[in-house]
C-alpha cells in the first residue's frame, strides 16, 4: 500500500482466466488488493497477531462468494464490506478470549519491542487514535478516511442509514481531535521528562 | 463534510505507509490461502458451501485453523509470488506458535450486507478437542500434487506454478529478458494447463519485447486483442509500447 487508496488497484479484476475452482481470479484479486486489505484490517482494530489470518479470511470469503460478483462494483468495494464484518468478528472473538484469559489469569501477549514501536511511530499514533473510538465510529471513520469511501458507499457496506454515517463520522472526528490533543500532551510530557 | 484536520490526515497517511506489509507477509498469507482454496468441504474448507447467500450455518473454522492445518502439517518452506517478487518463507517456531495461539477462535460467517453480526459463542472445547493435524491431511495434500497428463495439479502445483511465475517476473523486472522468456516457456512446459497461463504468457510477451525480437510487437498486439481486459494487459502495453508502435508502423 502506497497510500490510503492503494495505487496498485485498478478496481477491476478480470475474470477471464476463470477455472472451475476460481483460483486464478482470486490470486489476481489477492495480488491487487492484499496490501490494501491488510492495512485496512489492521486499522479496524484487529490485533496485530491476527491481522494475517484475518486478511486471509477476507480473501477466502471473497473466493467463496465469487459467483455473486457480477462486476457492477469494483472488487475493492466488495472487499470493504467483507473486511469490516470479518474484522468485527475477530474483535469480538478476541474480546471473548481476553475475558477468558483474564478469568484464568494468563499473561497477555507481550507488546512489541520499543525499537519497533519507535520505528513505526506514525502507525502507533494512528492506531492509538483509532483505539479511542468505539467500534461503530471506528468502522465508519476508517472506511471514510482510510479507504476513501463516500458516505453512500459506507452506508451500503455497513447497512446503515446515511444520516447515521454522517453522525458517526462527525462524532469520530470530534473524539479523534480530543484524542490527538491528549496524545500530543502525553508525548510532550514524555520528551520533557527525558 | 469538512476536510480532516491536517495533522490527523498526516498521521493517517504516514501510518498507512508504515502499515504496508512486507513481501514475506504477503507470501505467507497467500500460501495459506492457496492451501485452503481447493477441496472446500474437506478438512480445510467450509463444509457449509461457498455460495454464501445468507449466514452460513454453524460456526466455521477461521482462516487460522485452516492455515494452521495446511502449514503446520507440512512445515514447508513456501515460496510464492508477491507482486512479481519471489520470496522464500520458512515457517519458524514463533510463527507456528502464534498460529497455534489463535487456533481456538470460532466465528460465524455473515453476508456482507447484513448490518448486524451474528456471533456464536464458541463451544466449550479444550485444547485437546481441537482437531489435530493428521496424517491423512498430509496425504491429501500430497495426492493433490500428483502429476497427470495435463501437468501438475492441485494446491501444491499452484504454489509451484506461482513460484515459477515469480521467478520469471523477477527476471523481467531485473531486465534479464532472455531469462524471463526462458523461465516463462519452461513454466509453460511444466504446467501446460496451468492456472496462471495468462500471467505466464504476459511475461513471455514482455520478455520478447524487451529483447526486441522480430515479431514481438505482433505477439504483443495479438495478446492484447485476446486479453485486452485482463489485469496483465497493462503490463504488456507498458513494456511493449515501442514494439507495438513498430508493429503498427510496419502495417
Amino acid at each position: 500500500m502506497t497510500d490510503g487508496r492503494g495505487s496498485r488497484d485498478s478496481g477491476r479484476v478480470s475474470r477471464e482466466p476463470e477455472r472451475p475452482d476460481g483460483a486464478p481470479w482470486i490470486v489476481e484479486a489477492y495480488r491487487q488488493h492484499f496490501a490494501y486489505v491488510y492495512a485496512l484490517v489492521g486499522r479496524l482494530g484487529v490485533h496485530s497477531a491476527n491481522v494475517e489470518d484475518t486478511t486471509q479470511e477476507v480473501f477466502l470469503i471473497l473466493h467463496r462468494r465469487r459467483e455473486e460478483f457480477r462486476g457492477e462494483s469494483s472488487v475493492r468495494t466488495w472487499l470493504h464490506g467483507i473486511a469490516v464484518h470479518v474484522a468485527r468478528r475477530q474483535r469480538d472473538a478476541a474480546r471473548r478470549r481476553a475475558a477468558k484469559l483474564h478469568e484464568i489469569a494468563e499473561p497477555l501477549p507481550p507488546s512489541p519491542p520499543d525499537a519497533e514501536l519507535d520505528r513505526r511511530q506514525a502507525l502507533r499514533w494512528l492506531d492509538r487514535l483509532l483505539d479511542s473510538l468505539v467500534d461503530e465510529q471506528r468502522e465508519v471513520f476508517v472506511l471514510a478516511e482510510v479507504a476513501g469511501c463516500s458516505a453512500p458507499e459506507i452506508a451500503e457496506a455497513l447497512g446503515l442509514n446515511i444520516n447515521t454515517v454522517y453522525s458517526r463520522l462527525r462524532l469520530a472526528r470530534g473524539r479523534l481531535q480530543r484524542a490527538l490533543e491528549s496524545l500530543r500532551a502525553e508525548e510532550g510530557a514524555r520528551h520533557g521528562a527525558a | 463534510m469538512e476536510p480532516l484536520e491536517p495533522e490527523l490526515r498526516r498521521i493517517i497517511r504516514e501510518g498507512l505507509a508504515e502499515a504496508a506489509p512486507g513481501p514475506e507477509v504477503e507470501a505467507r498469507v497467500l500460501a495459506g490461502l492457496l492451501r485452503r482454496l481447493p477441496g472446500e468441504g474437506g478438512p480445510d474448507g467450509d463444509p457449509g458451501g461457498t455460495g454464501g447467500g445468507g449466514p452460513a450455518g454453524g460456526a466455521v473454522g477461521t482462516g487460522t485453523t485452516g492455515m494452521a492445518g495446511g502449514i503446520k502439517a507440512l512445515i514447508v518452506a513456501a515460496v510464492v509470488v508477491v507482486g512479481g517478487v519471489g520470496v522464500g518463507v520458512a515457517m519458524r517456531g514463533p510463527e507456528v506458535e502464534r498460529v497455534q495461539a489463535v487456533e481456538r477462535v470460532d466465528v460465524v460467517e455473515v453476508p456482507v450486507v447484513v448490518p448486524e453480526v451474528q456471533v456464536v459463542e464458541p463451544p466449550a472445547v479444550t485444547r485437546e478437542d481441537v482437531p489435530r493435524v493428521s496424517g491423512s491431511r498430509v496425504a491429501r495434500s500430497g495426492d493433490a500434487s500428483r502429476v497427470s497428463g495435463a501437468g501438475e495439479v492441485g494446491p501444491d502445483a499452484l504454489l509451484a506454478e506461482t513460484r515459477g511465475l515469480a521467478e520469471a517476473e523477477a527476471a523481467l523486472g531485473r531486465g534479464e529478458f532472455a531469462a524471463a522468456v526462458e523461465l516463462a516457456r519452461a513454466l509453460g512446459r511444466r504446467f501446460p494447463a496451468g492456472q496462471l497461463g495468462l500471467e505466464r504468457e504476459a511475461v513471455e510477451v514482455c520478455g520478447r519485447c524487451g529483447l526486441d525480437e522480430a515479431g514481438a510487437g505482433a505477439g504483443a498486439a495479438a495478446f492484447l486483442r485476446a486479453h485486452g481486459d485482463a489485469a496483465v494487459a497493462g503490463k504488456v502495453r507498458a513494456r511493449c509500447a515501442e514494439a507495438l508502435q513498430k508493429n503498427l508502423a510496419a502495417k
